[in-house]
């Protein structure tokens, strides 16, 4: 039952089309940030997310509570948001240090087989997905100017040309055709009877 | 004095359209991944400068055999090792701009090139936001609100921006 990518997609096809996604989780990663507070606040940046909420709530910790530092993460389609929000903080507060790092976030997706077979039991798939990530790193105090992603305060000038509510309105878009992008991807056919062993399958799409 | 010269492409006598000329079959060309020069797309860098606009709509696997030629030693903007105008600034650096839906394919795409590097290439992203400049006339006409952007008024004259990223990599190295 592996569904590898490529040149197994036709096949992939016919035998997803029973398969329904039941669950997604995403991997706890530690921030790609040494020397972070451990109180320091990570803003997740989902797909859903409202951006006014988002701002509403960093630039209260920012500004009301004091931080000097906040951390915008997003994977997958939410990428652009958090780089979004963070544009729109940089903007309205002024004089941020910025690091950005991007790598890979694992996202674990179950897909439950909706047509089962009569003698067999129910087949659940894992599907181990690499997924494009960011994680942006605002500071008040300067930051170490050598590191890889480093990005400088921009000038004042800029600074507040624009408001926050104006900033919030209708960012839902239509969602980009299927992808058929280079991401890495495994597949594992977990079998819930414990009688038939656990049939694993694990494959890594060709690049 | 007859002399044979090449034969230039010409209108047939009786007035019927030929086929169009090379230049405009090319024009919607889909592999690459910096399609001609629209209105409105990023402008052109500077001639010698590994800048790769990443777009959504090419094909990814192009877009990364492309970035891949242009950081092996030799490949340049200009072709292989031998084209004319190859390579004059820093070889083995590249720098990738998404901008807006192409974000997540271009980080997808540094990543690809660094695995595939095994671990030489070092990434250098920066973000920003692009001020938008999409003709009002036409988004009330194609009834499109232009909300692709991350900042923006009710009225026309607030400026409305999109986010994008600048990945620049390079080898062994940090970029300056």
């Amino acid at each position: 039952m592996a569904a590898e990518g490529g040149r197994a997609k036709p096949v992939a096809q016919s035998r997803m089309e029973n398969f329904r996604k039941v669950r997604t989780s995403e991997e706890e990663m530690p921030l790609p940030f040494p020397d972070l507070p451990p109180d320091v606040v990570e803003m997740k940046v989902k797909e859903g997310s409202k951006i006014r909420n988002l701002m509403n709530f960093a630039m209260a910790q920012m500004e009301l509570q004091g931080r000097r530092q906040i951390v915008f993460s997003g994977c997958g389609r939410a990428v652009t948001k958090t780089i979004t929000c963070v544009e729109i903080m940089k903007r309205k507060l002024g004089g941020l240090h910025q690091v950005t790092k991007v790598r890979y976030k694992t996202v674990l997706e179950v897909w439950e087989n909706q047509d089962p077979p009569p003698d067999g039991p129910a087949q659940n798939l894992t599907v181990h997905k690499n997924v494009p990530s960011i994680c942006i790193l605002l500071s008040r105090d300067p930051l170490d100017p050598n590191q890889m992603g480093y990005q400088p305060p921009e000038p004042r000038h800029e600074v507040g040309e624009d408001t926050l509510g104006s900033s919030t309105k209708g960012l839902k878009r239509p969602l980009p055709p299927p992808c058929e992008e280079l991401l890495p991807k495994k597949l594992q056919v977990q079998v819930s009877d414990s009688s038939r062993g656990t049939g694993t399958t694990a494959g890594q799409q060709d690049h | 004095m007859s002399s044979v010269r090449p034969a230039a492409p010409s209108p047939p006598p009786g007035g019927l359209p030929g086929p169009p000329p090379p230049s405009r079959r090319r024009r919607h060309h889909r592999g690459a991944a910096a399609p001609g020069p629209p209105p409105g797309s990023p402008p052109a860098g500077a001639p010698g400068s590994n800048d790769v606009f990443v777009t959504s709509r090419s094909d990814f696997r192009a877009q990364l055999r492309r970035c891949q030629r242009l950081l092996a030693p030799g490949g340049g903007p200009g072709g292989g090792p031998g084209a004319p105008g190859a390579a004059p600034g820093a070889p083995g650096e590249l720098r990738l701009h998404g901008l807006g839906l192409a974000v997540p394919r271009t980080i997808n795409l540094a990543l690809q090139l660094q695995a595939g590097a095994g671990g030489t290439l070092r990434l250098h992203a920066s973000t920003s936001s692009v001020p938008l400049r999409a003709p009002r006339a036409r988004r009330r006409h194609t009834g499109d609100t232009g909300d692709s952007g991350d900042t923006g008024g009710e009225d026309g004259d607030t400026p409305r921006h999109n986010s994008a990223i600048h990945i620049r990599l390079c080898r062994e190295a940090p970029c300056a």
